[in-house]
């Protein structure tokens, strides 16, 4: 199957669209309750099984609809190294205290949750902090595609 | 506010993770929009991810002010059972987002990357960054409940 793809070449368009792409996104984030400090802590202690559902499924109509477009092998690979075993346990123990993954901390902010802000500067700070190092020590390479 | 069933919740999220490799080619990956909008070495500031970043802000309004209405606040109350309301709390979630931020940075990708798209094509280093992730936060997430005490 060929790649398809209906992006826009001109900046106008693509940044509505990236505009709208990110608000369905929130949107979604916040009404499945990913934003919700105690909802997503009971889903990590197996108390309300509702979020993993919710994931396990966004998985598989993610898989069916990237083969559909032809791009189930195309993608960008992500292979093994030791930043993904690493940097996911260092991910998994900041998304257990603050509650949120990158995209769960935005939609909170626009909630009305003010306190992520100061989660957000965390993981702007983290961030930079990664990139500064990983230009110091080209032994943190990590995939440079999108995460 | 008002929760989706699960199986709405799937379709919508893996809908916008279709729709957003369908229109502009790239997949979807907010750790890297986060990246990429505050410039990653030797590029510039990417505006579309920036956008992409200020959409979910968005989208979060949306949903508020569909629902009950927007009313700011300063403390998770759950949040604050296990880390305090005031300074403490801060710090942890401070400390919570350097972690999330550096980790995903390191591991090339979050929930939305890894978890989603990379997990969905069955990539290796998608499957053992969440399998790292999601089995640190549970592990993490029952200490704390044992610790602190009880569950919010």
């Amino acid at each position: 199957m060929t790649p398809t793809t209906l992006a826009p070449s001109s900046a106008g368009p693509r940044h509505l669209l990236a505009l709208l792409l990110g608000t369905a996104l929130g949107y979604s984030l916040s009404r499945i309750g990913f934003t919700d400090y105690a909802e997503v802590h009971r889903m990590f202690v197996f108390a309300d099984l509702r979020l993993f559902l919710v994931f396990m499924g966004a998985v598989l109509v993610t898989g069916l609809g990237t083969a559909v477009l032809g791009r189930w092998r195309s993608l960008p690979h992500k292979r093994v190294h030791a930043g993904v075993v690493v940097g996911g346990v260092l991910f998994g123990l900041g998304w257990a205290i603050a509650g949120a993954c990158p995209g769960a901390a935005l939609a909170q902010l626009g909630e009305g949750k003010l306190y992520a802000l100061v989660t957000l500067v965390g993981v702007a700070l983290g961030t930079l902090a990664f990139h500064a190092l990983d230009r110091r020590l080209a032994l943190l390479r990590s995939d440079d595609a999108c995460g | 506010m008002d929760r989706w069933p699960f199986w709405v919740g799937a379709l919508a999220l893996g809908a916008v993770a279709v729709a957003t490799l369908a229109a502009t080619g790239r997949p979807l990956g907010v750790s890297g929009f986060v990246a990429a909008a505050l410039g990653r070495p030797g590029a510039p500031p990417r505006a579309g991810s920036l956008l992409f970043l200020v959409g979910i802000v968005s989208g979060g309004l949306v949903a508020a002010l569909s629902d009950a209405g927007l009313t700011p606040t300063l403390v998770d109350a759950a949040h604050a059972r296990f880390f305090g309301a005031g300074v403490t709390g801060a710090l942890a979630l401070l400390a919570g987002g350097v972690l999330v931020g550096f980790g995903t940075a390191w591991a090339g990708g979050c929930t939305s990357g890894h978890g989603l798209v990379g997990v969905s094509r069955l990539q290796p280093g998608s499957l053992v960054a969440t399998a790292a992730f999601f089995g640190t936060a549970v592990a993490v997430s029952f200490a704390l409940s044992l610790v602190l005490g009880g569950t919010p």
